[in-house]
């Protein structure tokens, strides 16, 4: 096992939180290795064991972390004289930045995340297109007697942040589900979530708006999320790491209240040197289009070799509509990373996207190669 | 509560698998199904409520997510708008665009097409359709049919251009001859061939184009009666400068605008006095504007004489401020003054696609780019540009009855014939492929690129647009009659309601003004 700083040590804990679970340094390990965990947490902010100790043992408490990505990234398209064929820019792929506070089973979080103030194409946003501030979490919640808890305000949702952390590719970008609009990461809503120690899991269950953080509630409707993560193999040793999570999402979206069903299943190995996670997912309703079904699948691969050295892969495959296999999207990428000193990681990663027919008509220019280098910083204090 | 067949179907097979699981080998495992599951599944379906319809719940949700700020803000002026939508299926269309843009992302409005040329974005209007096109008196004093509408105009797909304005075409047809029913059924016999006219006329202008033919500009009718009725009117109205009649009076000498109801026959468009305010910010918003046109006149050519708040004007933009503002003209006879029209300006609604995404720097440069592109030269309408007023963007342009623009309700008689439409549809597909060879990024023109794709085969091309577009009309249609049941069903405002009190300032309100009743649908 590898060096940890201290500021590890609260990952530990976030990282226990989220997956209610492994041991609390496996978990660590793991997402150290090459995923930061404390804002890819699962879920409600639910302990296992070990955590519920901890924050036990320190009454009262106060933490917070930034997980910044900076990179400069090139894209090219597949198209001959395409107008323009190449574009280059400097972006922010994410900036977090989250303060938590605790006074014995009660417990809090905001994170602010950094974003562009306007959507696709437009120009009229906040002081121009500024890239601002915005609440992805804020919630308060409460530790019961250590058999779960609950939080309400702006939480995480329940099944994406899971996958994401099983993913541990968040360096190469957001995952499919999520860019593409099929799961969100954070809504309004609450969450309760009930510790299944003989099985290292847990069962959640969580009310949203169901609009996403970024929108208000436009509909009577709201959604529900019925979650389940398990470690079956948890108390065997050597294969504690590994970790199926399912869930099932009733939804509506939009004002006309679109239906907006979701069933994913998640198969992850959450191994310190060595990751990797497919996840499936089944949509009822895509982008607003109720009686429309799609799919999309993602496997991802990463692995640290050595203290400095680490590599991530990713492939998915997104069907927006089931009944047209050329509305489709595969995206395959990878990369290396390098990490000099800790929280620094620097990273080098390219892939490609093949849009079927239906998708290249519609979103000119989405079939295309990139290639990007990254900067992480990765830091978190405080805690329990 | 409430349910409906569709969650109560989802609901019932979860009831029954549920139910079997807890009798597995004949011993119950718990309370009696029949106890627990009511509740649990009463409070699912009430909370996950669901609409029943879903083409309708998308439709909707399109459109209030379109609207958002605006129904926020304003909701009387977007209520005023669907009450618009509902009453006529081109109105419909015509303030629907946000529903074809949503749709285009899921199956590029009417599917993949064979001519398709991937990667591939041109200056474009964004929404041209029929009633966009129309004439403008250039610098010269000598009229040419032009595209007039830029709210939308960016850089789009060429197909998504050229179905809209066929879809227009179709619908053109099928509403065309309204008191003539024999007409009218002529007339829809014949829209598919129609949009298959304007799709090879589009073909063959893109060919010559990219063979090196000048863009032309439209300044003669050719022969075409809808067209001729165009320029004829417009001639006219240019010599009697009608809109002075129409939109002025003068006393003690003095020329000011008219308040109240122009024209009794439409009683939703209303000119009300325009707040202290604004009015005050006009003076240095019209002196910016003065100086972004081309050929600045004097200032005190567009000296502010009068202005009014202007409501129930356009579709798509019903719920945006509109003005009219009268100046000063050439000289102190009111015989010569002038009479602008300031309209706020939003955001194309161009997805972005390629990067960067954005094309300009801001809105009234998009506005002002984009129309000096795509007119056959730049003094088309002399006093046409953009700037702001208020802090918001805002378009300015001549407000004059010789810039008639053509409308679905004078195609009747001559003008509503299948082979009258036909020429309509020949002109404006021309006039869409002159659009389209616009300079793009770089100084450079698309047309070659889209001639090497219909030349493949350019039979085939018109065919498959005129069947995209007679399909797309279809949907159009079959949406008005979801989007009216859920105007009459939802409210006027398609049940969107605001969490919270209005706490806009007097002002603001006073400025969006008071607009009546809209008219039953």
């Amino acid at each position: 096992m590898r060096r940890r700083s201290q500021a590890l040590g609260h990952v530990v804990w976030l990282a226990a939180a989220g997956a209610a679970a492994a041991p609390a340094t496996v978990v660590a390990g793991t997402v150290a290795a090459v995923d930061a965990p404390p804002n890819d947490a699962a879920g409600s902010p639910a302990a296992d064991e070990a955590a519920g100790t901890a924050a036990g043992a320190a009454r009262g408490w106060f933490g917070g972390g930034i997980d910044l990505i900076a990179g400069y990234r090139s894209t090219w398209t597949t198209v001959e004289d395409a107008d323009p064929e190449w574009f280059h820019e400097f972006e922010l792929d994410r900036g977090h930045g989250w303060v938590e506070a605790g006074w014995g089973p009660a417990r809090a979080r905001l994170l602010a995340e950094a974003t562009r103030a306007t959507g696709e194409g437009a120009l009229v946003g906040v002081a121009g297109d500024s890239v601002v501030l915005r609440l992805r979490e804020a919630w308060a919640g409460c530790e019961l007697f250590g058999w779960g808890d609950v939080a309400a305000g702006i939480v995480p949702t329940l099944a994406q942040p899971t996958l994401e952390r099983g993913s541990g590719t968040r360096v190469l970008g957001a995952s499919a589900f999520e860019r593409h609009g099929l799961l969100g990461p954070a809504d309004l809503g609450a969450s309760a979530a009930l510790r299944l120690p003989w099985v290292r899991g847990r069962l959640a269950v969580a009310l949203y708006d169901g609009e996403g953080y970024a929108q208000r509630e436009l509909n009577r409707g709201k959604s529900w999320e019925f979650f389940a993560e398990l470690r079956p193999l948890g108390v065997v040793e050597g294969l504690g790491p590994l970790v199926v999570s399912a869930a099932y999402l009733l939804g509506s979206q939009g004002a006309g209240s679109s239906r907006a069903d979701r069933v994913v299943a998640g198969l992850a190995w959450e191994g310190d040197r060595i990751g990797g996670a497919v996840a499936f997912l089944w949509l009822w309703g895509v982008d607003g289009a109720g009686e429309r079904q799609g799919w999309a699948i993602e496997g991802s691969l990463r692995g640290a070799p050595t203290e400095w050295l680490l590599l991530a892969a990713r492939v998915a495959h997104v069907v927006r509509d089931a009944d047209d296999e050329q509305n489709r999207l595969t995206e395959a990428g990878g990369g290396v990373g390098f990490r000099p000193l800790e929280p620094f990681e620097v990273w080098l990663d390219g892939g490609r996207v093949l849009a079927g027919e239906t998708a290249r008509a519609a979103s000119p220019g989405c079939d295309q190669w990139w290639l990007a280098a990254r900067l992480r910083f990765r830091w978190s204090g405080g805690g329990p | 509560m409430t349910s409906h067949p569709a969650i109560a179907r989802r609901a019932g097979a979860r009831r029954t698998s549920v139910a079997t699981a807890l009798q597995v080998g004949g011993r119950r495992l718990g309370p009696s199904p029949t106890l627990v599951l009511p509740p649990l599944l009463l409070l699912l379906q009430g909370c996950a409520e669901v609409a029943p319809e879903a083409r309708q719940a998308e439709v909707v949700s399109v459109l209030v997510a379109a609207d958002q700020t605006l129904l926020r803000s304003r909701p009387a002026l977007v209520a005023g708008k669907y009450a618009r939508m509902a009453r006529g299926l081109y109105d419909f269309f015509r303030g629907g665009l946000p529903v074809w843009a949503h749709d285009w992302r899921h199956d590029a409005a009417g599917g993949p097409s064979r001519f398709d040329v991937p990667g591939l974005l041109v200056p474009g209007l964004g929404d041209p359709h029929l009633e966009n096109f129309g004439l403008l008196l250039a610098g010269d004093d000598t009229l040419a049919l032009e595209p007039v509408d830029f709210d939308a105009a960016d850089r789009y797909p060429y197909l998504w251009e050229v179905r809209r304005l066929l879809t227009s075409l179709v619908l053109a047809c099928r509403l065309s001859n309204a008191e003539d029913p024999a007409a009218r059924a002529a007339a829809a016999a014949a829209a598919r061939e129609t949009a298959r006219a304007g799709a090879a006329a589009y073909a063959a202008t893109v060919r010559a184009l990219a063979a090196g033919a000048p863009r032309e500009r439209f300044d003669e009718a050719g022969g075409r009666p809808v067209l001729e009725d165009l320029f004829r009117r417009g001639r006219e109205d240019a010599a009697s400068r009608e809109e002075l009649e129409q939109l002025t009076v003068v006393e003690a000498g003095r020329r000011r605008l008219r308040r109240g109801t122009p024209d009794p026959a439409e009683p939703e468009w209303v000119l009300q006095e325009l707040p202290r305010h604004a009015r005050a910010a006009l003076p240095e918003a019209l002196e910016a504007y003065r100086r972004s046109l081309a050929a600045p006149p004097p200032p005190a050519e567009l000296a502010l004489l009068d202005a009014v708040r202007e409501l129930g004007s356009g579709v798509a933009s019903w719920s945006r401020v509109r003005l009219l503002v009268l100046v000063r003209g050439p000289t102190d006879d009111p015989a010569d003054d002038a009479i602008l029209e300031l309209k706020e300006l939003f955001d194309s609604g161009a997805a972005g696609w390629l990067p960067p995404g954005v094309w300009h720097e801001d809105l009234p440069g998009r506005l002002i780019e984009m129309s000096r592109a795509m007119w056959s030269r730049p003094d088309a309408d002399p006093r046409w540009s953009a700037g702001s007023w208020l802090g918001a963007a805002v378009q300015l342009r001549t407000e004059c009855e010789a810039n008639k623009t053509l409308r679905l309700r004078r195609l009747e008689g001559s003008r509503g014939t299948p082979e009258a439409l036909r020429g309509l549809a020949e002109a404006l597909g021309a006039l869409l492929a002159r659009v389209h060879a616009a300079p793009g990024v770089g100084g450079r023109t698309a047309v070659a690129r889209i001639a090497a794709a219909v030349a493949r085969d350019e039979t085939g091309f018109a065919d498959e647009q005129a069947a995209a577009a007679t399909a797309l009309a279809d949907r159009v249609a079959a949406d008005w009659e979801l989007f009216r049941d859920a105007l009459r069903s939802s409210g006027p405002t398609l049940g969107f309601r605001t969490s919270d009190p209005p706490t806009w300032p007097f002002e603001q309100r006073e400025l969006w003004g008071d607009p009546p009743a809209p008219e039953a649908f």
